[in-house]
């Protein structure tokens, strides 16, 4: 570039993102090896024979190659995307798409601190555009900077195409056209490109688009044209200002004709995560947990600190510990509840690392919090009453974070009510985090339901031509039939109360399939 | 023991009930039940249908319906009497009409007044709270009329509650009675009534929980289960309510409106004195003997079966139509009765056809005549608001059309409540709708990659087909009236249909006709709007023709034009395969019309099978009757029997069945296939046969063409109306063809061409055709005069897309006689929007204001809204650089913004250019050798599946010189779907057939044996399809 003082772009445009994107797991931008990380679309499913695509509201935003060499083309609706190609559907997940963007933006960091996410509504597309005049001389010019940005991404499972230019929206309209960088491209040849390229790519404005293709205009150049030969005016109030904004953008035309610097947009500085992450190293090998308690407490103490200052809180750490020979092992502390204070997380942690004996003799101990979350401004509920029970509720929180850390997060349940005719249904095993229906239906205020039901009905035994269930039963009241789940497993029963003869009210049925007699609760 | 079954929920309440109302019939009727009541809700939709079952079987009927008041609580009415039937259907009307379509609104405060003859059932529900003041209010209000109904279907708490209202009935002296609910007529059909369950609740049935029945107890019970759920006095009691009621639905009698004869005449002397006057008018010249003794015979009977009030009513409402300009015509069977000629209802003359007298009204059917009236689809709400206008809206509705569930909806409902995958069923309805049609459903769905569990799927499968045919909800008939003498709501209850301001009746046109109802069906038909344009165009330079009678009769001209296979437009006629069978059959004369249309049926058309009409006609197959009789039946069809009133006469004639058994010998054989009626005449034919000395042989082959000729018999009276229009718009488009295409054009949309398509056909008959321009152009297409003083036809204002017809309306107005100077002038002089001048702009209007489509789009969008004090302050410099449109650009913004072009076709221009050089054009295809290789290309404007044509597919494929129709196989379809689901613009390799033994005009068709999309080639071309009607 010539001019000194101007900027430059580099436009990367992901052009699989809404495919790719759907594979990403990764959370942790602390180790962004993005190479090591299972992100192909072969591990989708563990298939890449298939077309696939990616709907968006009923219509295909994206097809792989198989599917478009079967005809199908994004804009199409999934049944005539089906019928083409018995293609795969997969939903798009735009949350996804802004983590690998995200994830991206982290690399791209180091050869830029002018980083902004660009996406395109109408044609599913997203990137990354990098300011990047202000980094030549470090990185030895224009070519060798691109070069190190195109192999660095390029290590990543992410298709990509990039443009370069001197604004922003012409980078990204130049990464749809396919031109090596060299390092001695002008402005003048940026424009020269930009006139080639159809307005159909200007897709975000559907509307002006439309309109320009019924007066004629067919590419950028006609529009550029046109503007020279006449004035920008003659757009803006066809097209109107937003629309003209972007024409300025695209050519750096500039509409304020006096003190053009004031009215520059700024450049956007790229602001990367921050994490929390503390170590000590130990003057000996250590070999048993109790000889790590004091640096546990330290350096949770230290996270305490940070997280109080930034008025965060986390839910989960990560201790990380390592030997002289650089192995590592990864220990992870989750709590329910979000915390700023250690002395959960240090109760936790000790669980956790009494739950094993250290693999080796620790020479490192690592803290890592990477998800820091807000402090929420909660309101505090003026209930003078119920302090014992906000009291006996922490201990409850604190209790329950303990088992799950002692026994795993599979180990601690709770019960809730699913609405269902079949009794055994009804018990539903749900994680604490759920939430669990309260709602009895009206049905079950007038019906018998025992107060412990079995989770597996016990057969009942006649004896003498009688049931017989740790003691005989009368049956009292009843039936009460229930029919139902015919299209999974089905279910006909007739449910009586009995008596056992030791007065016990139990609940039974006969099962009008096998016609046998069981016995399904107890009463109080 | 004795029971009466008091509690029925039929199918009628839509997706609530899991049987027809005539299965809970049979089912009763089988377990022996006394009586059986159908108390659907807040509804009589379904009684008609039980009331023709229980007739048959014999089966008491007891009509009721059951109501879930705003109170919570649930009611049953029972109608012991007419007076009381009255009642509950007024009472449903009222309760329907002040809610919001397919819902209702019952209070119990109605109750007291309204229902003052039926019999109430309180239905005691398991968490009704007894409150005693109602029970004392309920009480008081029926006395000696209430029950309370204890429904026992097994539920917890039901013994408990029982003796509660056991307590409550002794306290107040109320009676109980076993009143078990039934959904379903048999146990079997519990996952259907969980699967219209979950419809109605609009989620799966794995969502339902116990919204979902608790069993499937709701159940018709045998005695035996029914002596075990319920004590001996209730289910004694029910026999007592049973005993009460002595109405039959045979005893709803209709009243016809009886102001239409004046006051000191009876009807049937005010009918013969409008007949007479008609007469005279049809035979100026005198009437014939023979139309007389016709005459005469059919009044006597109408007098007999008293159906002079609806004669007189159908002439009122054509009278009224020929009075303010409309165009009508009665078709159907209406068409046999001289009677209707002469009151101008049809316009078939008894000489035209063999008129049977017995297929419109007999004596044995004892069923109301069907007169079908069609009017002028544009100007039909004037002749229904006349009615309503005349009659008020109590005694005039409109008769209900059952929705019923049929493939496409039946899989995407079904689909939903088992909690299939949303574009799984979305894929499965659209490719069973015509694709896959009656294939192997499973191994297609394997073929396209479903993968389902198996179970789930063969649940799926069996309950698509237990769904068929159950009704929806109700719906508008297309314009079936019912008039009444006195309110209707006293015979059938009324409901809001979706139309604001409009009313049904619950019953659908069967029901009608079981009751005996009369309906007067005020039907729309394009084709009428489009004549009376014509005729009004044509009156304009030619004087002499006013009306449909001042076109002349048998012109040969028509004919020779038909011949050819020439009738893009004309009425029935213009198919692709009508067309194909013009030049075939060959028709010299109006009967021939008559069969033409009637041949052209589904069955005998398709595929290499030749009706053996035409193998008569031509001469290659000779023509005998085994008698004279059969001979004066059979000869105008030569020899092969072709109308449904010709198996009729035969009947008659040869096997000695009477004019009403031979009725119902057509009807068996108009549902063969739906049920075995048919065969119920076989003895009785076949021996009439014999007795009238024909042998075995002859009989037996005569009964099984009569069989086979149930899939394509068509009356001869109802080709004949049609056959009426079809010849008078095959006229007008031989001799003035400039107002044919004018309004048809203006008549749009209607028939089986799009205004593209018409325009096209036009130009090819020499119709000069412009385009529209805002300083020529009217609201609707114009004819002009062109310099060679041919007519010629200038595009209107309707054509342009996104044009409000409010903004095109008030152009040619704001015009008057000065044209428009400049777009300012135009501004300056209408009020049209941005987006108006844009469309116009965008369609190539204002090119005589501003230059080329490009140059006036570009003016037009910078426009400002008029204001004097600005009116010469626009910047100058300002036009646009770009070069205007080229011939393809100017070709595709045409077809976007008119639907059409004036220019060259597209196919044309694509001409030019490789491979389309390589193809045949239509124009070529005649003089290719037959079974010759052909690759030809054009624009897909038509794909048609037949049902019957065992899986052929039919496309159009247009080019600059015509359409060529390709046929498509099966194997064919399979290898190239994509191509042929999403192709614009094909390109076809196969064989050429061209036929030419026998008809004047080759027939050409192109067999497809490669096909490739080349849409792109197109753009984006919009082009529209009629695809699969």
């Amino acid at each position: 570039m010539n001019e000194s003082n101007s900027r430059l772009w580099l436009a990367i445009r992901f052009f699989d993102l809404p495919l790719t994107a759907l594979s990403f797991t990764g959370q942790s931008f602390t180790e962004l090896s993005l190479t090591s990380r299972p992100l192909t679309t072969s591990n989708l499913d563990g298939d890449t024979d298939k077309p696939q695509v990616v709907i968006q509201k009923k219509r295909v935003i994206f097809a792989n190659s198989l599917a478009q060499q079967a005809g199908v083309q994004p804009g199409m609706d999934i049944t005539t995307a089906q019928l083409l190609s018995g293609c795969e559907v997969l939903p798009r997940d735009e949350t996804k798409e802004q983590s690998v963007l995200h994830a991206l933006s982290e690399q791209c960091y180091q050869f830029s601190p002018y980083i902004e996410r660009y996406s395109s509504e109408a044609l599913a597309q997203s990137g990354l555009l990098l300011e990047i005049s202000t980094c030549l001389k470090l990185f030895g010019g224009i070519h060798a900077l691109c070069e190190k940005i195109i192999t660095q991404l390029a290590q990543t499972p992410y298709g990509f195409n990039y443009g370069l230019a001197h604004s922003a929206p012409a980078a990204w309209y130049l990464s749809f056209a396919d031109y090596a960088i060299n390092g001695t491209e002008s402005k003048a040849l940026f424009i020269e490109r930009l006139n080639a390229l159809p307005i159909a790519l200007l897709g975000d404005y559907p509307k002006a688009v439309e309109a320009l293709r019924k007066t004629g205009f067919n590419t950028l150049g006609d529009i550029a044209t046109q503007i020279n030969a006449k004035s920008i005016s003659s757009f803006k109030k066809r097209l109107g200002a937003e629309f003209t904004d972007l024409l300025c953008d695209i050519y750096a035309i500039d509409q304020n004709f006096q003190q053009a610097a004031l009215f520059e947009t700024p450049r956007n500085n790229y602001r990367p995560v921050e994490w929390f992450a503390a170590e000590i190293q130990f003057e000996y090998p250590v070999t048993l947990v109790a000889q790590l308690e004091p640096a546990i407490e330290s350096l949770l103490q230290q996270l305490s600190t940070y997280l109080r200052k930034r008025q965060q809180q986390c839910q989960s750490i990560e201790w990380r510990i390592a030997d002289i020979y650089h192995h590592q092992e990864l220990i992870q502390v989750h709590s329910d509840e979000p915390q700023s204070h250690w002395q959960l997380l240090y109760d936790l942690s000790l669980i956790q690392f009494n739950n094993k004996a250290l693999p080796f003799e620790v020479d490192t101990l690592k803290l890592v919090c990477e998800q820091a979350m807000p402090l929420q401004q909660r309101s505090q509920v003026l209930d003078f009453e119920q302090r014992r029970r906000k009291s006996t509720l922490q201990d409850f929180t604190v209790t329950i974070a303990k088992l799950k850390a002692r026994l795993g997060d599979g180990a601690v349940y709770k019960l809730g009510y699913r609405d269902s005719r079949v009794p055994e249904i009804t018990n539903a095993i749900l994680a604490l985090a759920e939430k669990c229906n309260q709602q009895l239906p009206d049905v079950h205020l007038k019906s018998l339901r025992p107060t412990w039901l079995l989770t597996t009905p016990e057969l009942i035994e006649q004896r003498h031509e009688r049931l017989y269930w740790h003691g005989y039963l009368t049956p009292l009241v009843g039936p009460e039939r229930v029919i139902g789940d015919w299209w999974q497993k089905p279910v006909a029963r007739d449910y009586f109360l009995a008596q056992r003869q030791d007065h016990l009210p139990v609940w039974i049925f006969f099962d009008l399939y096998n016609k046998q007699w069981y016995v399904h609760g107890v009463f109080a | 023991m004795r029971y009466a079954q008091l509690h029925t929920t039929t199918n009628f309440t839509f997706l609530t009930g899991a049987s027809h109302p005539a299965e809970f019939v049979q089912r009763a009727d089988e377990l022996g039940y006394d009586a059986l009541a159908i108390t659907d809700e807040c509804s009589l939709a379904g009684v008609v249908k039980a009331f023709v079952a229980a007739e048959e079987l014999g089966v008491k009927l007891i009509i009721g319906s059951r109501f879930r008041l705003s109170n919570g609580m649930d009611l049953i009415a029972i109608a012991p009497s007419r007076i009381a039937y009255a009642e509950l259907s007024g009472f449903i009307t009222l309760a329907r009409r002040r809610a919001d379509k397919g819902t209702y609104e019952a209070h119990f405060e109605d109750l007291r007044f309204r229902l003052r003859h039926c019999l109430i059932i309180w239905v005691a529900k398991l968490s009704d709270t007894i409150v005693d003041a109602v029970a004392t209010e309920l009480t008081n209000a029926f006395k000696d009329r209430l029950w309370i109904g204890i429904n026992h279907r097994l539920q917890g708490g039901e013994q408990q509650d029982f003796a509660r209202w056991q307590l409550l009935g002794r306290e107040k002296n109320i009676p109980l009675v076993a009143c078990g609910e039934a959904l379903m007529h048999s146990a079997e059909r519990k996952p259907l009534q969980d699967i219209v369950t979950a419809i109605r609740h609009k989620t799966s049935i794995q969502e339902m929980g116990t919204k979902l029945e608790l069993n499937g107890e709701a159940y018709l019970k045998s005695l035996h289960q029914l002596a075990r759920l319920y004590p001996p006095e209730l289910l004694a009691e029910t026999a007592v309510i049973a005993d009460l009621c002595h109405f039959s639905m045979s005893e709803l009698r209709y009243q016809y409106p009886r102001e239409l004869v004046p006051g000191n005449v009876t009807p049937i002397a005010h009918l013969r004195c409008l007949v007479d006057a008609g007469k005279q008018q049809r035979w100026p010249q005198g009437v014939p003997a023979e139309v007389e003794s016709l005459l005469e015979k059919e009044l006597a009977l109408i007098e007999e079966l008293e159906y002079e009030y609806y004669f007189l009513t159908v002439h009122d409402i054509v009278r009224f139509a020929r009075a303010q300009g409309i165009l009508c015509q009665g078709r159907g069977s209406a068409a046999n009765s001289v009677v209707c000629y002469c009151l101008f209802i049809t316009e078939i003359a008894p000489g035209l056809i063999g008129v049977l007298f017995e297929r419109f009204i007999s004596r044995e059917r004892d069923e109301p005549p069907d007169i079908d009236v069609d009017f002028e689809h544009q100007r039909r709400e004037e002749v229904i608001q006349y009615i309503y206008q005349k009659y008020g809206r109590e005694r005039a509705a409109i008769a209900a059309v059952v929705i019923t569930y049929r493939g496409k909806s039946a899989v995407r409902d079904v689909g939903k409540a088992l909690g299939m995958d949303e574009s799984l069923l979305d894929h499965l309805s659209k490719n069973m709708a015509w694709w896959e049609r009656g294939a192997d459903v499973p191994t297609t769905l394997t073929a396209i990659g479903v993968k389902m569990d198996s179970e789930l799927l063969t649940h799926f499968f069996n309950l698509l087909q237990l769904i068929q045919g159950f009704p929806r909800h109700l719906s508008q008939h297309t314009g079936g009236f019912v008039i009444s003498e006195t309110r209707i709501s006293d015979l059938v209850p009324l409901e809001n249909a979706s139309m604001a301001e409009r009313t049904i009746i619950q019953w659908d046109k069967e029901d009608l006709e079981s009751m005996r109802l009369l309906k007067v069906d005020v039907l729309a038909l394009g084709m009428l709007s489009a004549l009376r344009r014509a005729l009004e165009l044509i009156n304009s330079y030619d004087s002499r023709i006013r009306s449909l009678q001042d076109i002349p009769r048998e012109d040969k001209d028509t004919y020779d034009m038909l011949c050819r296979g020439d009738s893009v437009g004309v009425f029935q006629i213009e198919s692709r395969a009508q067309m194909a069978m013009l030049p075939r059959l060959q028709p010299q004369c109006f009967y021939d019309l008559v069969i033409e249309i009637a041949i052209v049926r589904p069955g005998p058309i398709q595929g290499d099978m030749v009706h053996p009409y035409l193998r008569r006609r031509a001469g290659l197959e000779p023509i005998s009757f085994p008698s004279d009789a059969i001979k004066d039946v059979l000869l105008p069809t030569l020899g092969v029997p072709i109308f449904q009133e010709q198996v009729m006469k035969l009947s008659m004639v040869a096997a000695g069945f009477t004019g009403g058994e031979a009725d119902q010998l057509r009807r068996a054989i108009t549902n063969w296939g739906k049920n075995s009626k048919l065969l119920l005449f076989e003895d009785k034919f076949k021996n009439g046969l014999l007795a009238n000395g024909y042998t075995q042989e002859f009989a037996n082959n005569l009964f099984e063409q009569v069989k086979g000729f149930g899939g394509y018999g068509f009356p001869e009276s109802h080709s004949a109306s049609f056959a009426i229009l079809c010849y008078v718009s095959s006229w007008i488009k031989r001799h003035h063809p400039a107002a044919f295409y004018c309004a048809l054009l203006n008549s749009q949309p209607m028939g089986f061409y799009s205004p593209s398509q018409l325009i096209q056909d036009a130009r090819r008959h020499g119709v000069q055709v412009l385009p529209v321009d805002i300083n020529h152009s009217d609201y609707e297409n114009t004819l002009v005069l062109g310099e060679t003083g041919v007519r010629g036809i200038r595009l209107g204002f309707l054509f342009v897309n996104k044009l409000n017809t409010r903004d095109a309306q008030q152009i040619p107005i704001a015009r008057g006689n000065s044209p428009f100077t400049s777009l300012k002038d135009l501004v300056r002089r209408t009020s049209l929007s941005d987006a108006a001048l844009e469309s116009l702009a965008s369609a190539d209007v204002l090119r005589t204001l501003a230059g080329d489509r490009f140059q006036a789009r570009w003016q037009a969008s910078a426009l400002m809204p008029h204001s004097p004090l600005l009116d010469e302050s626009d910047p100058a410099g300002d036009e646009l650089l770009m070069p205007g449109p080229s011939l393809e650009q100017n070709v595709l913004d045409d077809y976007a913004s008119v639907g059409l072009t004036l220019r060259t076709h597209p196919m044309a221009i694509l001409r030019q250019e490789f491979p389309f050089n390589k193809c045949k054009r239509f124009a070529d295809l005649v003089s290719l050798r037959h079974k010759g290789f052909v690759r030809i290309a054009g624009i897909v404007t038509g794909r048609q599946r037949p049902g019957t044509a065992s899986g052929v597919l039919f496309m159009s494929l247009e080019d600059e010189t015509g359409t060529s129709n390709v046929v498509i196989w099966n194997s064919t379809q399979q290898r190239f779907r994509s191509e042929i689901l999403t192709g614009k613009l094909l390109i076809v390799k196969g064989t050429v057939e061209i036929l030419t033994e026998g008809v004047n005009v080759p027939i050409v068709h192109v067999i497809a044996g490669h096909i490739q999309n080349v849409t792109d080639r197109l753009h984006n071309l919009a082009s529209s399809s009629r695809d699969f009607h």
